[in-house]
């Protein structure tokens, strides 16, 4: 009886070796007996420790062999999941600064020392375990600022976007060369974009309601038109819409080739925060860190989308239970540039964002890949070494999105139709670069390309939309107006301006025919209101402030 | 004679069935006594009112364990009207009386907090991850053990609302004197840690 038992014990013991050496097998490098002082802990104390340990926004230690021990299945099955440590970009499609990335012979590693029992290892090999600075990471600020007030985050229910208005009251225009992030509430801010807001509307809009902050996610107020002064910093434009962004886990940097972000005097910042309840109330007044570069640096950043403008000119309408709906676009670089930095945006159905660039030569470099989008983690990552994209190299970038019921991101069930919009439960979708102009000098060149784009994509996108009415298209050379005019009366006029859907350029039509006031067929600067002022900028190509018949029939002959 | 020997077999069974341990037939009942975190002490099957007996395991610093703590709280408040003792249960050894109590009123969890640092509850419930549910029956019977709703669809994976209300679910059914078989689903939430166990105890 006993002797079965052991010869039974014994085969069973070698089919598990067997097994054991068939996996590590397959991952040279990782023990199958690993153990915590010998193996595991330089994994935890690099990758791990410095967001689980006290006062930081992790939930729970991995400072020592016992809070490892404790954890060892749970580590194994999120690691194993790629879900921890947080980092989405996939391997091989840019490299970036601060990657967080666990590699297969360290997740090996991991799930054989839980399943070989987790050995604690001879005391003497355990490193030294790493040492954080308490204080601000990047040294004394420049300038620390804070919320005004504090908002309480409920215990329960849904994730809270809220944006927070910071009165700034600067003299003089400061350049950014970097921030850090302090919540006062670590477990419930999970993510914050900085934006800048110069129309004031944040301010006036900052506690109207009588709690702290302000609804959505915008750079301004929702009630705000004032897209005329803080043009370059709103939403609709193709900047990254501030000083960038920081999400739990996120490390402090300096911008890289001495660049700065502008932060105007008398503008302010705007937090767009993302709070998740934590099955408690919390209370969270974040405050910012600041650091100035003394002069205007010498190269200046562009942020630009591909599609441009969070997509919201490329027709996104996504129909109910479509998992994959693509959205494309290219943009090609008439002069020689520097991409810095790259991220995407999109809402909760979106699934992958992907962008490629092909050089003038014909070489193809994977720049971007996110292949499993979630909505949570907005992150924006800096190239470990700027990308040179020569003149002529055209950027590609793909977003997809999942509106099955499946998805259980879907906030709604059994899935809707939707399309482009600022709520969350709208989409957007675009891969978005920073990058400099090689030269200074070609500054301009630059930026009017990536104006161009946009305009470029809603001329296509038009086309797109006549061309396939009634076969006319592109044989019919009529102005914009007698076009938007044909479509306009084949369809009735939906008017909801606070939203822009996939369909916006039947409103555009609309508007324009309103805006229109003295019917000649141009729209004179006092014919445009601050509400069409964001769209009239894609049309008004020269800049004069008006639209001339020229400019609007441009658009209808491309 | 005939007669006798049936007597004598009836006598027998009596015997060897008042001998049969309680545990096999009706696992919970009568035997299960604890005491909370504020040393109140707990039968829970013993009493007549109780038409189910719940335990829901947790971990303090789990996020997923307390993110449910309103939803536990609800449940524990709209259901105990209807005959169901509902009990909070941490197996985490390093939690202790003066950390649970401390969590309890952070969190504002309203129903019995036990420590379960042995793993009997534990073991009984079959529960492995925190926040877990484990449903029995009047009879001691363990009819559900698994996730309290379907929120979390998986690590970082979280609805807009739950779709299902598995725990709600059962209790109803069982309320409504449903007959039910056992049923397990997946809880998503943190691994409870059975590393220190002895083995004998299995």
């Amino acid at each position: 009886m006993t002797k079965k038992r052991t010869s039974k014990l014994i085969l069973t013991g070698l089919v598990l070796a067997g097994f054991a050496a068939l996996q590590t097998s397959t991952t040279a490098a990782a023990k199958a007996k690993p153990t915590f002082t010998e193996d595991v802990a330089p994994i935890i104390y690099n990758n791990c420790t410095e967001c689980h340990r006290d006062g930081q926004a992790a939930p729970f230690m991995l400072k020592n062999y016992n809070d490892v021990k404790k954890r060892a299945r749970l580590i194994t099955k999120v690691t194993q999941d790629r879900y921890m440590p947080p980092w989405h970009p996939v391997e091989g499609h840019g490299k970036f600064v601060d990657e967080r990335r666990l590699t297969d012979d360290e997740l090996a590693t991991l799930k054989n020392w839980h399943d070989s029992g987790m050995a604690e290892g001879p005391a003497d090999k355990l490193p030294e375990p790493p040492k954080f600075a308490s204080d601000w990471l990047l040294g004394e600020p420049d300038l620390i600022v804070k919320m005004p007030k504090a908002y309480t985050m409920r215990a329960d229910g849904s994730d809270i976007y809220r944006s927070f208005c910071i009165p700034m009251d600067l003299k003089e225009d400061k350049w950014v060369a970097g921030f850090e992030v302090r919540p006062s509430a670590r477990a419930v801010l999970h993510h914050v974009i900085i934006r800048i807001d110069q129309s004031g509307e944040a301010r006036k809009a900052d506690g109207a309601n009588g709690t702290p902050g302000f609804s959505g996610m915008r750079g301004i107020g929702r009630s705000s038109r004032g897209s005329r002064r803080g043009s370059s910093n709103d939403v609709f434009s193709g900047s990254l819409g501030g000083l960038g962004g920081w999400a739990v886990g996120g490390t402090p940097r300096i911008l890289p080739l001495g660049l700065a972000r502008k932060l105007p005097a008398g503008a302010d910042l705007v937090l767009n925060s993302h709070f998740h309840p934590s099955g408690k109330e919390e209370e969270e007044q974040t405050t910012i860190g600041l650091y100035f570069t003394d002069k205007k640096p010498d190269r200046t950043l562009i942020g630009f989308q591909v599609p441009p403008v969070f997509g919201s000119i490329s027709g996104l309408d996504i129909p109910a239970g479509e998992s994959n709906y693509e959205l494309k676009s290219k943009f090609t670089t008439p002069v020689d540039i520097d991409l810095v930095g790259v991220g995407a945006h999109m809402h909760y159905i979106g699934h992958t964002a992907k962008a490629h660039a092909t050089l003038p030569d014909g070489t193809v470099k994977s720049l971007f890949y996110i292949d499993d989008w979630d909505f949570n983690w907005q992150g924006r990552y800096t190239y470990d070494v700027p990308i040179r994209l020569p003149a002529g190299t055209t950027v590609e970038g793909t977003v997809s999105f999942d509106n099955s019921a499946a998805n259980p991101h879907n906030q709604f069930n059994p899935p809707r139709r939707i399309r482009w919009g600022l709520e969350s439960t709208d989409e957007m979708g675009s891969v978005i670069f920073s990058a400099v102009p090689a030269s200074e000098m070609d500054l301009d060149e630059f930026n009017a390309a990536v104006r161009n784009h946009a305009v470029d994509e809603a001329r296509l996108m038009a086309e797109r939309r006549f061309g396939s009415r009634g076969g006319s298209g592109r044989g019919n050379r009529g102005g914009i107006a007698d076009r938007l005019e044909q479509f306009r009366s084949s369809r009735p006029g939906g008017n909801n301006s606070s939203r822009l859907g996939g369909d916006w350029r039947g409103r555009l039509g609309e508007r324009l025919r309103e805006l229109d006031k003295n019917d000649n067929g141009e729209i004179e600067p006092d014919e445009i209101d601050e509400s069409s002022r964001r769209y009239i900028r894609f049309i008004d190509t020269n800049k004069d402030g008006r639209v001339s018949k020229e400019e609007l029939s441009q658009i209808g002959n491309r | 004679m005939n007669s006798q020997r049936q007597i004598a077999l009836y006598a027998a069974l009596l015997a060897l069935a008042g001998a049969w341990p309680v545990g096999l037939t009706a696992p919970a009942k009568a035997k299960l006594v604890f005491t909370d975190i504020k040393g109140k002490n707990h039968t829970p099957f013993a009493s007549a009112k109780t038409k189910a007996v719940v335990f829901v395991f947790l971990l303090r610093d789990c996020p997923v364990s307390n993110v449910y703590s309103p939803e536990i709280t609800r449940i524990h408040r709209e259901y105990s009207k209807k005959g169901v003792a509902l009990y909070l249960v941490h197996p985490d050894r390093d939690t202790d009386t003066k950390s649970a109590l401390a969590h309890a009123s952070e969190y504002k969890l309203t129903a019995p907090v036990v420590l379960d640092h042995g793993h009997k509850l534990t073991r009984r419930a079959e529960a492995q991850v925190t926040p877990e549910a484990a449903v029995f029956d009047a009879k001691g019977r363990l009819i559900y053990r698994g996730r309290i709703d379907d929120l979390y669809a998986d690590f970082g994976k979280k609805r807009a609302r739950p779709t299902r209300h598995d725990l709600r679910d059962t209790l109803d059914a069982l309320l409504a004197g449903k007959r039910l078989t056992k049923r397990t689903t997946k809880a998503v939430g943190c691994y409870i840690d059975f590393s220190n166990d002895k083995k004998k105890n299995e």
